[in-house]
């Protein structure tokens, strides 16, 4: 009995230990790669998760000079003071408006592009057209900016002379609140739709040619092969780029409307991305700004999860 | 393969929609370089419908070119940023992706999961700005090299590409002695040269364009990049005088300095674009397969 229980307590003693002592041999083992992933690891701790701590200054009365640690708690006092500004309200919903129109343009007009490219058969006519449609991307939004404000200006600008030329009124088209957002669309489908197609162009690349040339063989039309075959064949990335798509409901496109607004359009431009860089860095309300913040992310991540949810349920193809 | 007539129709149609889809999407750009050659005089009698060059000048580019001395200098900035950046960011994401991609490490799936979920969620512009400030980076002249130099999402199709490596490779240098570091180095990065070039020229896109890190952390001229100076540039109505070193002497009309300015900072990405899209393709194509 005592050499059992000796036993006993030697299996319960030394078990957990060489089972330690192996997890770190394991760890040992891969310390060269652990090496490698270090940099990324520090790079993403501290720009990427210090911020989120950073979010407690929504919750302060943040003090610029003394700092985080220097800064009084103020509870939700922010909060309450964004629900009540009619201008935090009209960002938000301006956000709504504008995401759901480029989710419309910016979404569908993407996937049309490759379906339609795939069926150019002409190899160099292809590959021109692709990389004329790509090229916008590589400008910047104030590049790209500039060039849309030449030529929709009132007195030079080449398509209200157009505009002219058709019979109607010259505007000034950037500063008139009924035509601002659809600008912001038009502009934002020119300049990002060739690149945002690429991903489709791929993933319909990598579909089985056998289906399509049997489907050729049964008769099918081009049209049909397209809507029964092409279309369910990427339907897998359609659904991760919309989730993708969707996490970003909060962000109305900075750079392009920053690049594109001014005080006239500000009722039907202004989002929370420029309200809060309005609030934060021109106005200096760090709380305030960082509240709306708060608001943006946490909404952002819950359309992220549902959406996945939803995709999951429906196709089995979610991102996580 | 016989056509029927539908499907003429469409095949047609698809041709000419396309092609015009195209042009409306390349004409603004020619339309620029058109106007920032083009003498003011002959743009206004024109009254701006100038898409082909009657008359050439380079009026608006020597001025802005002996006057803008900061237009050196922040081009200057933006190459800096650009080199350091991108050389930075592929050390970063190569090196996360390349040890992300062995299935054995210890610990993988929670450290992929680190990694995600800053494309899920995010401090935000404030949050982040506070960060920047607490770590004394505000106005420093790495600010804009660290921000911006590592994605999760291009490491992630990194990663992809890293898996789709045959494991025999790696495991035959390693009996021969070579270390992760050496396997990395000279089996697996020179096989990733598509992936390496497509995501290596996404974040020279990054760089070269950025402006919006430049108008948080930067307030000091002669730290700007060269996108913040042409936003100047094309905000106000005329050339701003810090920009120029002899503001006495009458500038040229500002449309034209605007958009020779905008040529000047976007050229250099459309020049090199055309011969490097390939890579991009590829890059994409690896990306796809799995997200």
């Amino acid at each position: 009995m005592g050499s059992e229980l000796e036993s006993a307590q030697m299996i319960v003693g030394t078990v957990p230990e060489s089972g330690l002592k192996k997890v770190l041999d394991r760890i040992w083992k891969f310390k060269l790669l652990y090496l490698l992933l270090l940099p990324a690891f520090l790079w993403v701790f501290i720009f990427d998760y210090l911020p989120v701590f950073g979010i407690s200054v929504a919750f302060m009365d943040y003090n610029f000079i003394r700092g985080i640690s220097g800064s009084e708690w103020a509870g939700l006092k922010y909060f309450h003071a964004l629900f009540e500004s009619d201008m935090f309200w009209t960002a938000f919903k301006n956000t709504l408006i504008i995401n759901l129109y480029k989710m419309i343009s910016g979404f569908i007009c993407p996937i049309l592009l490759a379906l339609a490219l795939n069926e150019i058969r002409i190899k160099w006519f292809k590959k021109t057209l692709q990389t004329a449609v790509y090229l916008p991307r590589f400008v910047s939004w104030v590049v790209y900016g500039g060039i849309i404000t030449l030529l929709l200006s009132p007195e030079t600008g080449i398509v209200n002379k157009l505009i002219e030329l058709l019979g109607g009124s010259p505007a000034y088209l950037l500063a008139d609140h009924h035509y601002f957002r659809t600008i912001l669309v038009v502009t934002d489908a020119m300049k990002e739709m060739g690149w945002a197609a690429i991903i489709y162009i791929a993933a319909i690349a990598g579909l089985n040619p056998e289906v399509n040339e049997a489907a050729v063989v049964d008769g099918a039309t081009r049209f049909q092969r397209i809507i029964y075959m092409t279309l369910p064949g990427i339907s897998g990335t359609i659904v991760v780029m919309f989730i993708l798509r969707v996490g970003f409901i909060m962000s109305a496109g900075l750079d392009q409307v920053i690049n594109l607004y001014n005080p006239m359009v500000l009722q039907v431009g202004d989002n929370l991305d420029t309200y809060i860089y309005r609030v934060g860095v021109e106005q200096f309300n760090i709380s305030v700004a960082a509240a709306a913040d708060v608001i943006k992310g946490i909404i952002g991540l819950a359309m992220v999860v549902t959406a996945n949810h939803f995709a999951k349920r429906i196709n089995d193809s979610g991102i996580f | 393969m016989k056509l029927t007539a539908t499907e003429k129709l469409f095949v047609v149609s698809n041709y000419i929609l396309l092609s015009l889809m195209t042009v409306v999407i390349i004409l603004p750009f020619w339309y620029v370089i058109t106007v920032s050659v083009t003498p003011y005089h002959i743009f206004s009698a024109k009254n701006g419908m100038v898409l082909f060059p009657a008359s050439f000048s380079l009026e608006y580019y020597k001025y802005l070119l002996e006057k803008g001395s900061l237009i050196y200098q922040s081009y200057g900035n933006t190459l800096k940023n650009t080199v350091g950046g991108v050389i930075l960011a592929l050390i970063l994401t190569s090196g996360a992706a390349y040890a992300l991609a062995e299935k054995k490490l210890p610990g993988r799936r929670i450290l992929i999961l680190f990694f995600v979920f800053t494309m899920l969620f995010r401090g935000g512009m404030i949050p982040t700005y506070i960060t920047i400030k607490q770590l004394g980076l505000l106005n420093t002249s790495y600010v804009l090299i660290l921000v911006m130099a590592f994605s999760a999402f291009y490491m992630i199709i990194m990663k992809t590409f890293f898996e789709g490596i045959p494991k025999s490779l790696k495991e035959s240098a390693a009996i021969d002695g070579a270390s992760e570091f050496r396997i990395l180095w000279q089996i697996v990065l020179p096989l990733s040269m598509p992936v390496l070039a497509s995501i290596g020229l996404m974040y020279l896109v990054v760089y070269w364009n950025d402006f919006f890190n430049a108008m948080l952390y930067v307030t000091d001229w002669n730290k700007a990049p060269v996108q913040l100076v042409l936003r100047t540039i094309i905000a106000s109505s005329s050339l701003p005088p810090e920009l120029l070193e002899a503001a006495g002497t009458t500038p040229p009309p500002t449309i034209g300095i605007q958009m020779s300015a905008i040529v000047i900072v976007a050229l250099p990405m459309l020049i090199i674009y055309p011969f490097v899209q390939k890579y991009f393709d590829q890059g994409m194509m690896v990306g796809s397969v799995k997200g």
